[in-house]
């Protein structure tokens, strides 16, 4: 997601007074992890409206926060951390929960909208099996979504041993599927 | 069971649906104007009392400035120093979210209820200038008009949108704080006022009659 250089340039930029610096930092930080943010957020939260808030909300956080950062850990793993626990703010302050990811059929170009229906259809359908899951089991699923990110990442964000990250997945895909396939059965 | 391949599929759909999502846009601007409003209550009250000193000090009520200066001058000062300390002690930033939700939260319903109390203020006095009929009895119902809507367009919007922003609590509706108003404010303040009044008139009767 981001290099070592690249992490460092923008840390360097959003703790410089440079207002200009600092701003174009934001904008940049943002458009290198709002996708793998949301894509987190939005297997916590369960609901894209509730994923934006989330991803608003780690931003916020993130840079009221970053000054007081000590680079103990790579920035991405720091975000995804913030990440978890801005999600898991919203949904536990979310009344309901719809388990929809957006409608894109209306934006331009894009694939077949018979095919982005069924998608939506799917992913809703995930979702809802998603949400029944522990808390510590989403976080797990929503951090292995992410394009790229290692086992080691994952267990470096959520502080645990790698092999517990492996086995907390294992465990949380047989329960999905075991979910999944009491949905279909409808019972 | 779902299979493996069933399972994957749903998996692809919904990261790809997901990536299909555009992210809302994020505004450094408003992180700095939220931040600017957690900080600007007690900024604004010392100004205030500082404005009340030289207006004071300008109509040469020496001992008026002074009292003003030496009573609340200090508190103020506390509080400014006391709200900057406790801002920046907050590290982390969920504590930090906190914080601001409750301080947004309250200033909310503080605003509305700040408006109300404004305009009643207004009216009673625009009453009393009324019946006196002395044009300079007006300036006081047009001071408190201009802070009521003063606030209304100004401070309340923002602090409104900053609360909403922060995930804090609505405030109540202008028809409950206004009966909280009369309720818990207006009601007690004429009852009181009512007694107050008729015991000095007893007792000025009382004199009265011994003369």
């Amino acid at each position: 997601m981001m290099d070592p250089a690249t992490e460092a340039r923008l840390l360097a930029a959003l703790r410089s007074g440079d207002r200009k610096a600092h701003d174009a930092a934001i904008g940049e930080l943002h458009a290198r992890t709002a996708r793998p943010l949301f894509q987190l957020c939005l297997r916590i939260a369960c609901d894209a409206a509730d994923a934006d808030d989330a991803v608003q909300e780690t931003f916020i956080l993130v840079l009221r926060g970053v000054r007081s950062f000590r680079g103990e850990a790579k920035l991405s793993t720091w975000l995804f951390r913030i990440a978890i626990r801005a999600a898991t703010r919203v949904r536990n302050r979310s009344a309901t929960r719809r388990h929809t990811v957006v409608d894109t059929s209306q934006l331009p170009g894009g694939d077949d909208p018979v095919a982005q229906a069924a998608d939506r259809e799917n992913a809703a359908r995930l979702l809802e099996a998603i949400d029944e899951l522990p808390a510590a089991q989403r976080a797990v699923v929503g951090l292995a979504a992410i394009e790229g990110i290692a086992h080691a990442e994952i267990a470096a964000v959520l502080g645990i041993p790698v092999g517990t990250v492996a086995s907390r997945l294992h465990e949380a895909r047989d329960r999905l599927r075991a979910l999944l396939a009491v949905r279909r059965s409808g019972g | 069971m779902a299979t493996e391949t069933d399972f994957d599929a749903l998996e692809r759909a919904l990261s790809r649906t997901a990536d299909r999502h555009v992210p809302p846009p994020i505004d450094p601007r408003q992180l700095r104007r939220r931040r600017a409003c957690l900080e600007v209550g007690p900024v604004v009250w010392l100004l205030v009392i500082a404005a009340f000193v030289v207006a004071a000090a300008i109509d040469r009520s020496w001992w008026f400035a002074c009292g003003i200066g030496l009573l609340l001058i200090p508190g103020a000062l506390t509080n400014l120093i006391a709200r900057r300390r406790e801002v920046a002690a907050l590290t982390d930033p969920g504590d930090l979210a906190e914080y601001e939700k409750r301080d947004f939260e309250a200033q909310a319903k503080h605003q509305r209820s700040a408006v109300l109390i404004e305009v009643t203020a207004a009216v009673a006095f625009a009453i009393v200038a009324w019946q006196a009929g002395e044009a300079w009895r007006w300036i006081v119902p047009a001071v408190f008009g201009t802070l009521a809507l003063g606030r209304a367009i100004t401070v309340l919007p923002f602090v409104e949108r900053a609360n909403r922003d922060a995930g804090g609590e609505r405030p109540h509706g202008w028809s409950v704080q206004l009966l909280l108003l009369v309720l818990f404010l207006l009601l007690p303040f004429l009852l009181v006022a009512g007694g107050v009044h008729r015991v000095w008139r007893r007792i000025r009767t009382g004199l009265g009659g011994r003369r």
